[in-house]
C-alpha cells in the first residue's frame, strides 16, 4: 500500500463537498468506515479518489462536524499524553475541553443539526457532547420556552398538567 | 442503524403520529408555505386555545424524535430531569424512566426550605417514597443520603427503596448514612436477584454490610468504596474472592477489619486504598496487578504488598513516612513515577544515601504539625532531589506554627550549600505554607542555584481553609488566621525578597502568593 495519506470527499445533501484523510474519517465515523469498507473492493486497483455521498447532512453542518473530527481524530493533531493525564492536578482541564466547550455554543437549531448529523454518520463522542449540550440548554429554561425554543407540543389536558406540575413541584 | 438503537425506547403511536405531525409541519415551514411562526403559551389556564390550536403549532427549526428526547432527558441531573417532566407527555414518560436517582436534601430541593429539621427529613422520605413509586424501568445509577433524623425504624423506608430500584441492570449503588449514630444493616439480598451481576460501581457510607456464603458473587464490580462501614476481614475476604472484575477497592476507616487480604484473583486490581481503620494490624496483598497504593494509619500495620515493582503510583500517610520513603522505597518499589507523602512526625532527617528512585517524576509532601523536635532540616529534603534524576515536579506543602527561632533573621549567618545537585528534570517546585525558615530558604536556593531545568517557581504563604475568593465564600471575606501564622507568612514573604528573589535566573519564573489583604486587619 502507498505511504501516503488516502482521502475521501464527502458531498452534502446540497452538493457541496469536504475531503477529509480517510483514516481519521474512519476512526471517527462508524457509518463512513461501513461506506468505506464496501467501497473499497471496486477502487483497490483504480487511483481515483472515492467520493460519498452524505444525504441527511447539509455541508453547513458536514463543515461543523468535520471541524470536530479532525480536532479530535487526526492522532498527529490530538495534544496531551494521555499516560500523563492521570498525573494532572483535578483542576486541570483536558486539552480538548474548551474546543468541546466553544464547539457546542451555537444556536439551537445549528445545534440539533449537529445531533442528527452525529447519530446519523454515528459518531459516539460527537453524539455525546450535542445531546450533552442540548440537555445544558434545557436546564436554565422554563417549560413554555422549552416547548417554543424546540418545538414541542404541549400534549396534556388540564387536569394531567395541573397534576404533573403539582407532582413535581418539587423541582421547581 | 443510528446510536439510538443500543438505547431506544419504543415511542407509542400516539407520539409517532405527534411526531409526523410536527415533521410536515417543519416541512412546510421551509418551503415557505406557511412563513411565520405561530406561537403559544402552555400555561394549564389556556388549555382551551390549545384544544383548538394545537396542530397549528410550528417550529420552523430542525426538531428532534421522541428516542433522542428520551435520551437527552437521560442526561439531565435529576431535579431538572422532574421538572422538565411538565413538558409534555413523553417528557413525563423519560422523566419516569430517568436512569439516574440521586435522593438527598440537597438535590431534592430542601435545604432552602425554612423546614424545621425534623418536618424536613419526613419530606424527604415521603418525596422518595414518591418517586419510586412512579418509577419505571432500570435504574443505572442509584444515590441515597440520608443527611439528618434517621432512626431504626426508618430502616423500612431504606429497605424498600432498595427492593424498588436494585434489579438486574443497575451499574452504580451509593448509599451514604450521615448520621453517626445511624445503625443500618445493609441488605445483601437485594442483590441476589440478577442485580449482582450488572453492578459495577457499590459505595457504602456508614452502615453494616455483611456479605455471607449465602451471597452469589458480584461479577461485573469494578470498584468497591467502603467508608465507615462495619464489615469484618473474612466478611471482605469473601466479598473479594467473589468479585473478579474489581479494579478499584477503597476502604476508610472501616474499623472491624484486622487483616486485609487481598486475593491473587483479583488480577485486574490496580488501585488499592485503606486508609483510617484503626484496628487493622496486617494487608496481605496477592492481586498481582496493583499499581497504585495509597495508606494512611499506624507504623503498626504491617504491610505485605507482593508484587512491589508494579507499584508507581503510592500515596503514604503514617509517622515517619518522609524517612521510611527515602530509606526503603528505591529498592522495594523501583519503578515508582508518583509519589505522595504526608507526615506529621520524623524521627530523622532525610537521609543522604545513594539509592535512586530511577522513574520517579512526581513527588508530592504534605508536612503538618511539629516533625521532629526541636526543628526539622528541610536542607535534608534536597535527598530526594538527588536521588530522583527523572523528577519533573516538586509539590511541597507545610503547615507549622512556631517557627520563629529557626527564621533566618534570627540566624542570618551564611546559608549552607549542598554538593551539585545530581538533577536534570526538575521543571516545577511549588512550597505552600512557605515560612521564612532558614533551612526552607537554604533548600529553595539550592534548588534555584543548581538545577537548571527549572521552569517554574511558585511559593505561596500559608492561605486560610475558606479563602475570600472561593465561590461557596458567601461572607466574600477569608476565614480567619491566627496573628504568628499570618506573621510568619509575611516574614516568608520577607525572605523570599531578600534571599531567594536575587538568585531567581531569568529562565525561572516565580510567582508569590502573599497572605490576602483580607487579614491586614488582624494585625
Amino acid at each position: 500500500m502507498a505511504s501516503e495519506k488516502k482521502v475521501v470527499f464527502l458531498r452534502s445533501s446540497d452538493g457541496e463537498a469536504f475531503e477529509v484523510s480517510e483514516e481519521v474519517i474512519s476512526a471517527a465515523s462508524v457509518t463512513i468506515k461501513g461506506m468505506i469498507d464496501e467501497e473499497s473492493p471496486s477502487r483497490a486497483d483504480t487511483a481515483a479518489t472515492t467520493t460519498l455521498a452524505i444525504p441527511n447532512v447539509t455541508a453547513a453542518t458536514l463543515s461543523r462536524v468535520l471541524h470536530y473530527v479532525n480536532k479530535h481524530f487526526d492522532a498527529a493533531a490530538v495534544v496531551g499524553r494521555p499516560d500523563d493525564y492521570i498525573f494532572c492536578a483535578p483542576g486541570d482541564e483536558h486539552p480538548l475541553a474548551r474546543f468541546d466547550d466553544d464547539f457546542v455554543d451555537v444556536d439551537n437549531d445549528t445545534l440539533i443539526d449537529l445531533v442528527h448529523a452525529a447519530e446519523y454518520l454515528h459518531i459516539k463522542k460527537l453524539f455525546d457532547l450535542t445531546c450533552k449540550a442540548v440537555a445544558d440548554k434545557l436546564k436554565g429554561r422554563t417549560i413554555d420556552q422549552i416547548r417554543e425554543t424546540f418545538g414541542i407540543v404541549n400534549d396534556y389536558t388540564v387536569e394531567e398538567e395541573v397534576e404533573v406540575y403539582r407532582e413535581n413541584s418539587w423541582a421547581f | 442503524m443510528g446510536l439510538l438503537d443500543l438505547m431506544r425506547l419504543m415511542p407509542t403511536n400516539c407520539q409517532r403520529d405527534q411526531q409526523r405531525r410536527r415533521r410536515q409541519a417543519k416541512a412546510q415551514a421551509r418551503d415557505g408555505s406557511i412563513a411565520s411562526r405561530l406561537k403559544r403559551k402552555g400555561s394549564p389556564c389556556q388549555l382551551d386555545d390549545y384544544s383548538q390550536g394545537a396542530d397549528l403549532e410550528i417550529h420552523s427549526g430542525p426538531s428532534l424524535p421522541e428516542d433522542m428526547w428520551h435520551h437527552i432527558h437521560s442526561l439531565m441531573p435529576m431535579r431538572d430531569a422532574a421538572r422538565v417532566a411538565c413538558v409534555s407527555r413523553s417528557f413525563l414518560h423519560s422523566w419516569r424512566c430517568h436512569p439516574n436517582l440521586s435522593f438527598s436534601k440537597n438535590t431534592l430541593g430542601l435545604n432552602k426550605n425554612a423546614f424545621q429539621e425534623d418536618k424536613s427529613a419526613r419530606v424527604f422520605y415521603i418525596k422518595v417514597d414518591h418517586i419510586l413509586r412512579k418509577h419505571l424501568g432500570v435504574v443505572k445509577k442509584l444515590k441515597i443520603q440520608i443527611d439528618s433524623d434517621y432512626s431504626a425504624k426508618d430502616s423500612c423506608y431504606l429497605n424498600n427503596w432498595l427492593q424498588t430500584a436494585v434489579t438486574p441492570g443497575i451499574e452504580e449503588l451509593t448509599l451514604i448514612l450521615i448520621p453517626h449514630d445511624a445503625k443500618y444493616t445493609f441488605p445483601c439480598s437485594i442483590l441476589s436477584n440478577g442485580s449482582g451481576d450488572t453492578i459495577q460501581h457499590l459505595h457504602l457510607g456508614n452502615c453494616s454490610f455483611h456479605p455471607t456464603v449465602t451471597f452469589g458473587g458480584l461479577r461485573s464490580l469494578t470498584r468497591l468504596h467502603l467508608c465507615h462501614v462495619c464489615i469484618t476481614g473474612d466478611e471482605l475476604g469473601f466479598l473479594l474472592s467473589h468479585s473478579p472484575a474489581l479494579e478499584r477497592l477503597e476502604l476508610k476507616c472501616c474499623n472491624k477489619i484486622v487483616r486485609l487480604k487481598v486475593p491473587h484473583l483479583l488480577q485486574r486490581l490496580s488501585y488499592l486504598e485503606v486508609t483510617g481503620c484503626t484496628k487493622l494490624k496486617f494487608i496481605d496483598n496477592e492481586a498481582p496487578n496493583v499499581s497504585s497504593f495509597a495508606f494512611g494509619g499506624e507504623n503498626t500495620v504491617h504491610l505485605s504488598l507482593g508484587e512491589t515493582s508494579q507499584i508507581k503510583s503510592l500515596s503514604m500517610n503514617r509517622p515517619g513516612s518522609v524517612f521510611y520513603a527515602r530509606a526503603e522505597l528505591p529498592s522495594s518499589m523501583p519503578n515508582l513515577e508518583a509519589l505522595t507523602i504526608y507526615s506529621q512526625e520524623e524521627m530523622a532527617h532525610a537521609p543522604m544515601l545513594r539509592s535512586k528512585f530511577i522513574h520517579l517524576r512526581h513527588l508530592s509532601m504534605v508536612l503538618t504539625g511539629a516533625l521532629l523536635y526541636p526543628i526539622y532540616d528541610y536542607l535534608s529534603l534536597a535527598s530526594f532531589l538527588d536521588a530522583a534524576p527523572s523528577l519533573e515536579t516538586f509539590d511541597l506543602d507545610l503547615w507549622q506554627r512556631d517557627m520563629e527561632n529557626a527564621s533566618v533573621f534570627a540566624d542570618p549567618a551564611d546559608l549552607r550549600q549542598m554538593r551539585e545537585l545530581q538533577h536534570h528534570n526538575l521543571r516545577s517546585l511549588r512550597i505552600t505554607g512557605f515560612s521564612s525558615v532558614k533551612s526552607l530558604v537554604e533548600l529553595t536556593c539550592n534548588i534555584l542555584e543548581s538545577i537548571t531545568s527549572l521552569e517554574r517557581l511558585t511559593l505561596e504563604s500559608t492561605q486560610s481553609v475558606l479563602r475570600c475568593s472561593d465561590r461557596g465564600n458567601k461572607s466574600g471575606k477569608c476565614f480567619p488566621l491566627d496573628s504568628d501564622i499570618l506573621m510568619e507568612g509575611y516574614r516568608g514573604v520577607l525572605a523570599i525578597r531578600r534571599y531567594i528573589e536575587p538568585r531567581v535566573p531569568s529562565t525561572v519564573k516565580l510567582q508569590v502568593l502573599e497572605p490576602c489583604s483580607c487579614h491586614a486587619a488582624v494585625l
